[in-house]
């Protein structure tokens, strides 16, 4: 896919955050570095990696909510870095959210009328009648009854919360959903709802970036899977290419390590594990997992360009070498 | 917010004093109208009928005076609190809500200038502005305004980095929406319980300029001026001070009272008792409880968990809950949240928090050295927790963050009776239990220095210091990294092996299930409702709610696609319906299931709580195609 026909185009986006002193910058974190990845109308991308890998820093980049260092982001053909900050309404409306917690990302004073009329009352002229008329509909389409328009988000349940979010950011029509661990913190049912009603009711056309630590769940519901790393894109392919055959070494851990439902252990003994050695450092050019790879040699003192093997593209200098790993550790 | 009855009273009084200063200050202008004129021949009056707290030198009524005093009190109060709050909160606001380096530079000056103490600096401005009531307090004001600027600052830092803010500003809101319309609601509370104190100090601010001359200037009444007045003939008439003293003290009091009230409301009552010691949690054991499974090492016998409901009812968490854990067995309890899950945990811990409540008709242990009923054990006995161990969701929550990770673990040896002397070895060697290498670097680490696997690790090193025989993990991964829960989870097998540790593993997360568990118990709505071997459990169940969970669970394999999820909620406690409760859920429920309780009945190790087993054919997880 080329970046003119996807509706999100992201090429070498890196944000570096600082703390400032009276005199300047003080210290920095580079949360992105280099960050490359499309996605199509009506595709979901995963994004997934453990925590402090950039993943939440780079849908909050799409969502225009950090500064960019490098890199230049397009939504549906527009450069949102000309478009400067805050964005104006037209490029707002097309970029939604919905977050991991729905108590932390709706303003607890306010009603679930509100929350779901803010948005319309923004990018809509729509008042009054027609205005309570609309935030019932879009509850409804959410699986909500009127009868709550009253509430506040601490007298719903989970699912109800990330519910009115969800009505919240449909509200505008978006055709970019950031879905940042939007599942993560509920229950496995109570999961399953919502991902079984964002399918139904996301834009058809639209893109959606679905970030996530849950490599089940995002083979599940995605068309392409992006892994990051400490900040790095370490691999993007397929769902099946990254989930069932994964070639980074990294992410063979990440998918050796994801515990599957079936219970069939063979013997008590622990699962491998590749081991970590506190000290050592990464080179700060280099691939930020050399430290914890057991394929590690003087190459990794330098980040690899990207390879590209059919629909995937890996950034591993021992690609070649790295045997197709079983996704299941010997226990 | 619960208040005893004596913080009742007490607010109460404080309400009627403020209402009594405010009722008199409105009125002072036809108080002591109708009264004679003062004469000198009252001067110093002792308290009569004429005069109920005397007359001062001049032969002024005293009562008229502290009447008129109240007056000058609030006026100027009022003034200097509206200056505070006018000048204060949206300084606050705008470099609390611009930050960087606009606040830095802002923040530096405002501390600078509330580093000098405030009646010195008013003096300063009074120095400058000039004598007279509302000079004097527009200074007073002035100075508090930094102290509201400072707080309001703080509260929009706070406040800023909250999501919903993010949520805002993704969904179009712009930054006079997000000062005013999001974040300016949520910080106000606080800022209104501020206001408050610099009521009550401007109060007494104003007592004391106007007792040093610099305040109101006298015939004027003032509560300070009185004061002062009383000061001159404290030798002939002691009593003259007493009136305007109380006066101040009592207003001041009271104001602080009320604002501390407030703050109550606002921040919502947030102490949670002295520790989670089982005061008022009452075990009672009735006779005849069954025998101990063979190899059972820990025995749980119809237990009960109740909690005290809104309209103050007990409303049951845990419902009859039978089970056993056998020795170096891990035992899941899985379930939807709401389920009681965590309550079974807790209560089996002893740690449940009154004013909840436990009842079981047996609660045992049987370790090499005996059985051990924990039911007769006084709930307070510290041999429960060394029997008991718990295992949390968030490590860092439950380390005290001021002390090391060696402090930590030298005090859990002291409650076992370890000798000093081999405390620090012993502490060495339990780090080392939990596979951490440099157990001496991390015994020195405070617990904001541990990432979350190594702090997990230290918490099970923690819960095994006390040696116990029963170890409940509950969550013990759900805030981990997923390589990282690889590691705990092996290290979790490993224990029960070498240990013969039983543990009960609480979690909702099938694949932990399946990884670490020998047995499993599924909960729905405070019953088990299932047990049995975890891949009779997880890959044949009986139950129509075990199906459901298996159901709900992705994989990591091709083709699977959207799991089918299992609709509605799990009912509240209290609201459990009558039958089988899982009933309006199930998809396989017909009439008789809304009719009878199921009861929960099975052999040879596997139960189940479900009138139609037999004829459903449910499906669980089935193995991997790979």
């Amino acid at each position: 896919m080329t970046t003119t026909d996807a509706l999100v185009a992201l090429r070498g986006v890196t944000v570096i955050f600082r703390s400032t002193g009276i005199l300047g910058s003080r210290g920095e974190l580079t949360a992105v570095r280099d960050a490359d990845l499309t996605i199509g109308a009506g595709e979901t991308v995963g994004l997934v990696g453990e925590s402090g890998s950039g993943k939440t820093t780079l849908g909050r980049a799409i969502l225009g909510l950090v500064p960019m260092e490098r890199g230049t982001i397009h939504v549906a053909g527009e450069d949102l870095a000309t478009v400067g900050q805050p964005f104006p309404a037209r490029i707002r409306r097309k970029v939604q959210a919905v977050f991991q917690d729905p108590l932390q990302a709706l303003n607890p004073r306010h009603r679930v009328e509100r929350l779901v009329a803010e948005p319309l009352r923004i990018h809509t002229d729509l008042r009054g009648r027609q205005l309570q008329a609309r935030v019932v509909g879009l509850l409804e389409q959410v699986g909500l009854s009127a009868g709550l328009l009253r509430r506040r988000t601490n007298e719903l349940s989970g699912g109800q919360r990330q519910r009115v979010a969800i009505a919240r950011a449909l509200a505008v029509d978006p055709q970019v959903l950031v879905l940042d661990e939007a599942v993560s913190a509920l229950d496995v049912t109570t999961g399953a709802q919502i991902i079984k009603l964002l399918e139904r009711v996301r834009p058809a056309q639209g893109a959606t970036l679905f970030i996530s630590h849950d490599i089940a769940r995002v083979r599940s519901v995605c068309n392409r899977v992006a892994v990051m790393y400490r900040g790095r894109i370490v691999e993007f392919g397929t769902a099946d290419e990254i989930c069932g055959d994964p070639r980074h070494p990294y992410t063979q851990l990440l998918v050796a390590s994801v515990p599957d439902p079936h219970p069939h252990r063979v013997t008590t003994v622990g699962r491998a594990s590749f081991t970590v050695d506190p000290t050592a450092r990464a080179a700060p050019d280099g691939c930020p997992f050399a430290p914890r790879c057991p394929h590690a040699d003087d190459r990794c003192a330098v980040f690899p360009d990207p390879t590209v093997l059919g629909t995937r593209v890996v950034r591993c200098h021992h690609v070649a070498d790295v045997t197709t790993h079983p996704t299941e550790v010997p226990r | 917010m619960k208040a005893g009855r004596g913080r009742r009273i007490v607010i109460g009084v404080a309400a009627f004093e403020v209402a009594a200063v405010i009722v008199a200050a409105i009125a002072s202008p036809w108080v002591g109208k109708n009264t004679s004129p003062s004469t000198l021949s009252d001067s110093l009056a002792e308290p009569s009928w004429n005069h109920l707290l005397g007359a001062d030198q001049q032969g002024r009524d005293v009562l008229v005076r502290i009447i008129q005093g109240a007056r000058i009190a609030l006026l100027a109060a009022t003034e200097a609190t509206l200056v505070a709050v006018l000048i204060g909160i949206p300084l606050g606001l705008l470099i609390g809500f611009r930050g960087g380096r606009v606040d830095l530079v802002a923040m530096r000056l405002i501390d600078s200038i509330s580093s000098i103490p405030g009646v010195v600096l008013a003096i300063a401005l009074i120095a400058t502005l000039g004598t007279g009531l509302s000079r004097s307090m527009l200074a007073v004001g002035l100075v508090f305004s930094m102290v509201m600027a400072r707080i309001a600052r703080g509260q929009v830092l706070a406040e800023r980095e909250r999501q919903y803010v993010d949520g805002a500003r993704v969904v179009g809101v712009r930054r006079r929406g997000l000062l005013f319309g999001h974040v300016l609601p949520n910080v106000a509370p606080a800022l209104i319980v501020q206001a408050t104190l610099v009521f009550s100090a401007a109060i007494a601010i104003e007592a004391g300029l106007s007792f040093i001359g610099l305040g109101v200037q006298p015939p004027t009444a003032s509560w300070g001026i009185m004061l002062a007045d009383a000061q001159d003939v404290k030798e002939i008439s002691p009593f003259q001070s007493v009136p305007p003293g109380a006066a101040i003290l009592l207003t001041v009091l009271a104001i602080n009272v009320l604002g501390d009230f407030l703050q109550g409301l606002v921040v919502g009552n947030q102490r949670s008792g002295e520790g989670t010691v089982l005061d008022g949690v009452r075990v009672q054991r009735s006779p005849d409880a069954a025998p101990a499974p063979a190899g059972a090492s820990l025995v749980v016998d119809t237990l009960d968990v109740a909690y005290r409901g809104r309209n103050g009812t007990m409303v049951r968490a845990v419902d009859g809950a039978t089970l056993h854990i056998g020795r170096g067995e891990v035992l899941a309890i899985v379930g939807e949240s709401g389920c009681g899950k965590s309550s079974l945990g807790l209560g089996i811990a002893g740690l449940l928090a009154p004013p909840a409540t436990m009842r079981a008709r047996s609660l045992r242990l049987v370790t090499d050295d005996g059985e051990h009923e924990l039911a007769d054990l006084d709930p307070r006995d510290t041999s429960w927790r060394r029997h008991v161990a718990v295992v949390f969701q968030e490590p860092a929550a439950s380390l005290n963050p001021v002390h090391s990770v060696g402090h930590h673990l030298r005090r859990a040896l002291r409650q076992r009776g370890v000798e000093p002397t081999q405390r620090a070895e012993h502490a060495e060697r339990l780090l080392r239990q939990v596979h951490i290498a440099d157990a001496p670097d991390v015994l020195r680490r405070y617990p904001h220095q541990l990432s979350g696997g190594m702090a997990q690790r230290v918490m099970i090193a923690l819960a095994l210091a006390q040696s116990p025989a029963v170890l409940v993990a509950d969550e013990p991964t759900t805030a981990l990294d997923v390589t990282v829960q690889a590691e705990i989870l092996s290290l979790l097998r490993q224990l029960c092996t070498d240990l013969h540790l039983s543990v009960m593993l609480i979690t909702h997360d099938l694949g932990v299930v399946a990884e670490l568990a020998d047995r499993v118990a599924v909960m729905y709505a405070g019953q088990v409702v299932e047990t049995g071997s975890v891949l009779d459990v997880i890959a044949t169940p009986l139950h129509p709610y075990t199906a459901a969970l298996a159901a709900s669970v992705p994989r990591n394999e091709a083709g699977i696609g959207i799991p089918e999820p299992l609709e509605g909620n799990v009912p509240e406690p209290g609201h459990w319906p009558a039958g089988c409760r899982f009933a309006p859920r199930c998809v396989h429920a017909v009439e008789a299931c809304l009719a009878e309780s199921p009861v929960l009945a099975g052999t040879g190790g596997r139960a189940f709580a479900c009138i139609r087993a037999a004829e459903i054919n449910l499906v669980g997880v089935p193995p991997r195609r790979s």
